[in-house]
């Protein structure tokens, strides 16, 4: 069990909703982004000196080009749904995690500065000024937000707060004091085309080496092809599928799917990361530089399909913004819908009887799906609405013979996000993360408790990454963490049909 | 939702905020006197039993209340009684309606008392 | 207006002062809502595929609401009482707005007037709630108790009227119609009516620019009341359309 010098949420039987302790997360500070990173990026390298008249500006801006902005500054009636929603309230028990409060704290902004009650009423009216002080708490409590979406399914007026957090971080950027971690992230990915920073020649030994490995444990030339124009598909997939355990191993069954299916993909070494942070800053233009590289990649490699790996928050991006921000992909086949999520490619192959699949291959793990928040809350995968929970379900019942649901009340619709999203997944913010991971920590352990489950299998290589990070504190072996095509790997067939 | 979809919806839902006011407006002209009941005379007296102004306010707690009493407790001979307000304001149809059907309020008198 | 009572008067002159900011406001307020672009295609999924389920789902949702109800029964109760109520109230009013009065108005008065009995106990409720529990006492501002204070002030005022000081209806209902008419009459100078007639006039003035403004933009939320086809159809962003 990793230690934690922080006090830990309790969650035998389930997380309770904390009584509030005001300030409980104030001391937690993100790091702030080099000058480079900001410069890389497009916003000022230091902080501005007018930094409140830029702040005030930019967010009369984003008010002029959000009607969701606009919208949800305006109607929050502060009914309470969804103040026991948030995963980092429940695990912190700070006030300013509830999603109301932490849109209060640009709302009273908003009041102060553009609206007639807040001018005239001040304080009465719960209005303030962006002071250095309102700047910090706007620092801290807007990173500890992962833009999961759950607030905003229970909101009568479905008030997203990560539309808020998107535009307080756009605005912070656009001062000069932006979070080291996104930013250093998003200027790795516009110089080399991935998160990592990995260079084309690594990517290539690490593909090769692959290669290797897996015709060593399978006798079967699998390949990794990467830049083979003319391909059928192009697979975009987060970079972290490339080094980190356990994603590679989702890497190796992805390859093994377009193998045994005998599709011709390859990877593009312009574009070798699917994540995009652009969203987490809520910045347009270099959400739309990340999501243009790839498209630009796709037409390079003359493919047909584009199909994307196991991420969440990318998967939105994908699904809902490429083809606002990079379409019309006009180039690939039009019967193929863009972006092709692997589970989508996976379980159509899989309905169709062409894997040969051995569930016993699986037999030593009892298995539950974790829905990733993104992917939850702002995807669809398949024809139908909820196909995004179906689909990766059908997929795992294929590959396993145990398999087990997690209490709905935190997944599915509802899912607890694993507390890494959004920009979070930064040692400074180690104690949030912990913390935020409570709900659906407590939610595996019940199921580990009472069904025996020892595996729970995502699509998101930010849940793969966090929590082999914080379910140790929870007493939650790191190898509990499984991608999907990882067991699809496990089960797959080669050489068989 | 497109913008013109959402024009639509606002410029809806002023409409419909706006449409009694309109309604009334359109309905009995502008700049022209608001209707007012117009009442029959009262016959065989020249004062109400109380001033007029009161009566217009709380006619029906008189009512009301000497129904209780006499209805309920059996009291006779009251001041007021329904029969004497016959007397003056003999047309229901041209003195109680007007008034009642003008403020869309539904008497209670008659679902007993029959008054031609 | 000449020939007016002073009092009438300046309440003439409120009543149209009031009702321009309530109209402008509202106008202003809706008109942004309205304009202002989605880049982005946003629906919280999962979400209709279609504009007609969109609408379907829409209207569920203001009609039962539906997505408080997942997410907190004990305000759904509170929240969609009042409601329910308040809406009856409405119906009950319109007949002093109206002439002459629709049959069907005078049909449900009974119902309304019940309405009318029972307005003060969810507003009593979500008073005591915004009290009672540490959340909600924590985001709760003097802004969110005066609206409550002052419907429940406007509420008792309304059963003053209707129970403990009669007035003049039709005196009243002549003076509103004169209002509506541009033909301005003498109010009747009754002080139950006076309190509640000036109590309104402060809600409808601070409806466009408060919390209340809620009634209009559920309308025109992204996460709802966008379709989730962005695959199918290419949302296209008004502003970065190059």
């Amino acid at each position: 069990m990793a230690k934690a010098d922080f006090e830990l949420p309790n969650i035998e039987n389930g997380v309770r909703v904390p009584a509030i302790k005001p300030g409980a997360m104030a001391h937690v500070k993100y790091h702030p982004a080099s000058e480079a990173h900001l410069s890389k990026t497009g916003f000022p390298a230091n902080r501005v000196d007018n930094w409140k008249e830029v702040a005030l500006a930019k967010m009369n801006e984003l008010m002029g080009k959000y009607k969701s902005l606009q919208l949800f500054l305006d109607v929050c009636v502060k009914c309470g749904a969804c103040a026991d929603k948030c995963h980092y309230f429940l695990g912190t028990g700070d006030p300013n995690n509830m999603p109301v409060a932490r849109q209060e704290l640009m709302r009273k902004v908003y009041r102060k500065n553009f609206t007639v009650g807040g001018a005239l009423f001040g304080g009465l009216a719960r209005a303030e000024d962006l002071t250095e002080e309102v700047l910090q708490e706007w620092m801290t409590y807007f990173h500890q937000c992962s833009q999961c979406r759950r607030c905003s399914v229970f909101c009568p007026f479905g008030i997203d707060t990560a539309e808020i957090s998107m535009a307080a971080r756009e605005i912070m950027d656009s001062i000069g004091a932006g979070q080291k971690y996104t930013l250093e992230i998003i200027a790795k990915v516009h110089d080399t085309g991935n998160n990592l920073g990995i260079p084309k020649n690594a990517l290539i030994g690490t593909l090769e080496f692959l290669e290797e490995d897996v015709k060593e444990a399978t006798g079967v030339d699998v390949k990794f092809p990467l830049d083979q124009k003319g391909a059928e598909v192009m697979l975009i997939v987060p970079s972290a599928d490339f080094f980190s355990s356990p994603h590679v191993d989702s890497l190796v069954g992805y390859a093994k799917v377009f193998h045994a299916a005998g599709i011709s993909y390859t990877f593009s070494s312009h574009a070798s990361e699917f994540a995009n942070f652009g969203m987490f800053i809520g910045s347009y233009d270099n959400t739309k530089k990340i999501a243009t590289r790839i498209a630009d990649a796709g037409r390079d490699l003359g493919v047909k399909r584009i199909v994307v790996g196991e991420c969440g928050h990318a998967y939105r991006v994908a699904y809902s913004f490429w083809n606002t921000l990079a379409g019309p992909f006009d180039f690939l086949d039009k019967n193929y819908p863009v972006p092709t999520h692997i589970c989508e490619f996976t379980e159509e192959l899989i309905r169709r009887n062409a894997l040969t699949l051995d569930k016993s291959a699986n037999d030593e793990f009892t298995v539950t799906y974790h829905d990733s928040c993104n992917v939850a809350r702002g995807s669809r995968m398949g024809t139908e609405p909820g196909g995004q929970f179906e689909i990766p379900r059908n997929i795992l019942k294929a590959v396993c013979n145990k398999y087990v649901e997690m209490d709905p009340e935190s997944n599915r619709e509802k899912t607890f996000c694993c507390g890494g999203g959004g920009g979070l997944l930064s040692d400074e913010l180690l104690e949030v993360r912990v913390k935020g991971a409570a709900p659906k920590a407590a939610a595996l352990k019940e199921v580990m408790d009472n069904q025996g489950v020892n595996t729970m299998a995502m699509i998101c290589a930010i849940c793969k990454a966090q929590f082999t990070k914080v379910l140790p504190y929870y007493d939650i072996p790191m190898e509990a963490v499984a991608g999907v095509h990882q067991l699809v790997s496990n089960a797959i067939q080669l050489g068989g049909k | 939702m497109n913008a013109k979809g959402s024009i639509a919806i606002a410029i809806t839902l002023v409409a419909l905020i706006a449409a009694p006011l309109l309604y009334t407006a359109a309905g009995n002209g502008l700049f022209t006197k608001p209707p007012a009941p117009q009442l029959a005379k009262a016959v065989n007296a020249t004062e109400c039993v109380e001033p007029a102004g009161w009566m217009r306010a709380n006619h029906m707690n008189l009512l009301t209340h000497q129904r209780d009493l006499i209805v309920r407790e059996g009291e006779r001979g009251r001041k007021y009684r329904i029969e004497g307000c016959a007397t003056c304001h003999t047309k229901r149809a041209e003195f109680c309606d007007r008034c009642h059907s003008y403020a869309g309020a539904k008497p209670e008198c008659f679902d007993c008392h029959y008054l031609p | 207006m000449s020939g007016l009572s002073p009092l009438s008067l300046v309440y003439a002159v409120l009543s149209y002062a009031v009702t321009a900011v309530f109209f402008g406001g509202l106008l202003h307020k809706l008109w942004g809502y309205a304009v202002t672009p989605n880049p982005l295609n946003i629906a919280t999924t999962p979400a209709p595929a279609t504009r007609g389920g969109v609408i379907v789902s829409n209207i569920v949702n203001i009609a039962t609401f539906s997505s408080l109800f997942k997410g907190n029964r004990w305000t759904w109760i509170g929240g969609y009482a009042f409601h329910v109520i308040l809406l009856a109230v409405f119906a009950r009013h319109l007949r002093l707005f109206l002439h002459p009065v629709p049959p069907l108005l005078v049909l449900i008065q009974p119902v309304a007037l019940l309405g009318a009995l029972l307005l003060p106990l969810p507003l009593i409720y979500l008073l005591a709630r915004r009290k009672a529990v540490d959340r909600y006492a924590w985001i709760s501002s003097p802004a969110d108790y005066f609206v409550l204070v002052l419907l429940l002030l406007i509420g008792l005022s309304g059963l003053g009227l209707k129970f403990v000081s009669h007035s003049d209806m039709v005196g009243i209902k002549q003076f509103l119609l004169g209002l509506v008419m541009a033909s301005p009459v003498d109010m009747p100078p009754h002080p139950a009516f006076i309190i509640h007639f000036t109590l309104v006039l402060m809600l409808a003035a601070y409806f466009p620019f408060s919390k209340l403004m809620h009634a209009g933009g559920v309308f025109f939320s992204p996460t709802r009341t966008m379709v989730d086809d962005p695959r199918e159809r290419r949302h296209v962003n008004p502003w970065a359309a190059k």
